[in-house]
């Protein structure tokens, strides 16, 4: 490779900016897009060059919805040759872009709502609302693959700079590079970096700032006899194989790399579903094992010190005994300890995950379960939004985008919520452990497996019943190459999701605490006061009471596991915490000290069931898993599909978690 | 010989690419086109196999193979 980043010999400088206003970067910044092909390090480069965090993975259609954000440049950055001005002359004193990170595509031709929506804004949108530059990103190991779009983009008036990725790659497949003869060949320049290792990225700001200000490129020339498609294509792949035959030197045969090797295994038909099971069985057992004594520790923090240190500060300043310690040490310090408990095992699942992702493995994953997937009627690649809703419901229903089909979309979009999201192995964890011990990740586990039966069962009954005729994409999945996981990119992504998580469930718990404390406060029976209500006589537990019937036959008909459940329907983040403030706050019950939470639940279980706890733990664990997540992917269901699909999906939940809770019980009180 | 025939490991080209222009065009901007260079490199569940072309894998199902013609190169 001769350097680092070339450029051809392109018309003389102009002055050029978009007076375009965006709420990510200044107004009047330049907009650059960033596109490229799925999986080539794309949202990575946005991260790195806005210090944002758009989501990223080793695997296609990580990135769904465009990202945007401010692409500053360092003080001093100097991109023009001239002895009299500071560096600035030629990019119009910009001092930043707009970065706007496009969905993955392979070509401007769309097969995807996702690909759609990178074709309307690269070229259907009007000229004045067209970006000031396109970054291309093209991965240097499948040159000709990623260059599609970079043809296309050529036949416009876009002014493109490719950021070639993944060199190292292409090096150890026998593949050179010669960026500068490529960038003679593509007529845009080509700057090599490695957006993993931030690598490059000087480069390509000055790369991108020398562009901008220089006038609109004329259109690629194409011979007249490609009118028609075929032909069209045909000249395309042949100015494809012109260029990387110019810009890369291939040393032999293609040979079986490390990544072939791997997936004789990870592939293999029936080696490759058992290391994927034992893959996730082992994720949350080594979840669980390790993070238990952290979690134990931060629980005798919170119910130990922190709540006592709160109660004495109160009782200093005379509220000792009085509402407000109610709310702030059995509500919100109570809540949030709690959630923070959770911190470790949420740390250590998401680190794991993004390893899982970062290496390559997820679209093995997709390959492996793609049988799965078509007895349902779903292509493979419907297993990616699904893995993401293991995460979160709400990013994985926007994911369904990347399905062609729209009836293809509808079905994964009610089968998301089916999928375990984090949120819900909060109470795994927890009654896995008050129940089941040192079976706990056995437990949690057997809880995934449950969900990923609700997804392939109620597929089928939706398939059978009112999608006969869907026909199914046919499987065609790029694998990427698996990489060694880099640690500040797994860092990254997994403190973004961990972020994530705290700042949603930290800002529910303490809205849900309080408005529990406040319905907890109302009386709904004459004769007590606010505040002075027996929690059975107020406004929340008769409205808990109301509902704690339906779930009798379940085995968990009391009123405080009922009204742990109509919190849930808001957030599961919120469901232990809210649970614990009723027990917090209500009277012990018969022959039995106001103890700790588990033992509370134990006893609360045991009533509820007729002696029968685990049948009935494991009917709730089974409800919980499967109705509405919670109002966000409600919201994010609506936004995708529609109010009619969003409300079918609640009533699907609905059903199939009461049915399965009480089959469950019934059938397991008879062995249990 | 279509591509689920195909040996592994074999040195291929691809000769024709008999799909609907929608999939012929997604193939080939993942590089299956006529004329190309390729080999099977496994096999996967359902008689799908995964292509190595143009230095890429593409796990490709057996229903797309079949429609897939390719010789010895």
């Amino acid at each position: 490779m001769r350097e680092l980043t070339v450029s051809p010999k392109l018309p003389s400088v102009g002055a050029a900016c978009h007076g375009a206003i965006d709420e990510a970067g200044r107004p009047g910044s330049p907009i650059i897009a960033l596109a490229g092909a799925p999986n080539v390090g794309k949202s990575t480069l946005f991260n790195n060059l806005t210090g944002l965090r758009a989501t990223t993975g080793n695997w296609p259609g990580t990135t769904v919805d465009v990202a945007r954000g401010a692409w500053r440049f360092k003080p001093g950055d100097k991109v023009c040759d001239c002895a009299a001005c500071d560096g600035d002359c030629r990019a119009g004193n910009v001092r930043e872009f707009t970065l706007i990170d496009l969905p993955g595509a392979f070509s401007l031709d769309p097969l995807s709502p996702d690909e759609q929506l990178t074709r309307t804004l690269l070229l259907d949108a009007p000229e004045a609302e067209l970006p000031d530059a396109v970054v291309v990103a093209v991965d240097a190991g499948h040159l000709a693959r990623s260059l599609y779009l970079v043809c296309q983009l050529r036949e416009t008036s876009h002014r493109v700079v490719v950021a070639l990725t993944m060199t190292d790659v292409a090096r150890k497949a026998g593949v050179e590079v010669d960026s500068y003869a490529l960038a003679e060949a593509l007529g845009c320049p080509v700057v090599v970096l490695d957006p993993r290792r931030r690598v490059g990225m000087d480069n390509l700001t000055r790369t991108v700032r020398e562009a901008v200000p220089r006038p609109r490129p004329t259109p690629r020339e194409y011979p007249r006899k490609a009118a028609d498609d075929l032909a069209r294509e045909d000249e395309r792949f042949a100015w494809i194989e012109a260029a990387v035959d110019a810009g890369t030197t291939r040393s032999g045969e293609e040979r079986l790399s490390t990544s072939d090797r791997v997936d004789r295994w990870a592939t293999h038909p029936v080696a490759g579903p058992l290391l994927f099971l034992a893959v996730m069985w082992g994720v949350f057992q080594v979840t669980t094992a390790v993070a238990a004594p952290l979690q134990d520790w931060l629980d005798g923090l919170f119910s130990g010190p922190v709540s006592d240190i709160v109660g004495a500060g109160l009782a200093a300043l005379g509220l000792g005994g009085s509402w407000v310690e109610g709310l702030l040490v059995d509500g919100l310090v109570a809540g949030v300890g709690m959630l923070l408990t959770f911190v470790p095992l949420m740390a250590l699942m998401f680190v794991l995950l993004a390893l899982l992702e970062d290496s390559g493995y997820m679209a093995r994953a997709a390959v492996v379960t793609d049988r799965l997937m078509r007895t349902i009627g779903l292509p493979g690649k419907a297993f990616l939004p699904l893995v993401v809703g293991f995460g979160c419901n709400v990013p994985a229903i926007a994911a369904t985008r990347i399905l062609g089909d729209a009836r293809q979309r509808i079905l994964v979009a009610l089968l998301v919520p089916f999928t375990s999201c984090t949120a819900r192995l909060t109470v795994y964890v927890m009654l896995g452990t008050i129940f089941f011990g040192r079976f706990a990740g056995t437990a949690v586990f057997l809880m995934y497996l449950a969900s990923i039966v609700a997804v392939i069962g109620v597929g089928l009954l939706l398939r059978k019943t009112l999608w006969r005729t869907m026909g199914s994409e046919p499987l065609v999945l790029d694998l990427p190459p698996y990489q060694v996981p880099t640690a500040r990119l797994t860092a990254a992504v997994a403190w973004n999701r961990l972020e994530g998580f705290l700042r949603t469930a930290s800002g529910i718990i303490v809205v849900t605490v309080c408005a529990v404390w406040l319905l907890q406060a109302i009386p709904a029976k004459p004769g007590a006061g606010f505040n002075e209500v027996p929690v059975q006589d107020s406004a929340y537990g008769v409205a808990a009471q109301a509902v704690a019937p339906v779930f009798a036959p379940a085995g968990f008909g009391q009123w405080q596991t009922a009204s742990a459940l109509v919190v849930g329907f808001v957030a599961k983040e919120a469901v232990i915490s809210s649970w614990a403030q009723t027990y917090a706050v209500d009277e012990p019950l018969e022959g039995e000290s106001a103890g700790s939470f588990g033992e509370a639940v134990t006893a609360s279980f045991v009533a509820s069931s007729g002696g029968h706890p685990l049948p009935a733990v494991a009917a709730f664990l089974w409800f919980l898993m499967a109705y509405t997540p919670c109002v966000a992917t409600l919201a994010a269901q609506r936004r995708e599909v529609g109010w009619r699909w969003t409300l079918f999906g609640v009533a699907i939940g609905l059903a199939v978690a009461w049915l399965g809770a009480v089959g469950i019980f019934q059938l397991g009180r008879l062995f249990w | 010989m279509t591509l689920d025939q195909a040996p592994l490991g074999a040195p291929l080209t691809l000769l024709a690419v008999g799909v609907d222009p929608a999939l012929g065009r997604r193939l080939a901007t993942l590089g299956l086109r006529r004329g190309v260079r390729l080999s099977c490199v496994q096999r996967l569940a359902s008689g799908g196999r995964i292509v190595a072309v143009g230095g890429g894998r593409i796990a490709i199902e057996r229903a797309v193979l079949a429609r897939l013609e390719a010789e010895a190169a």
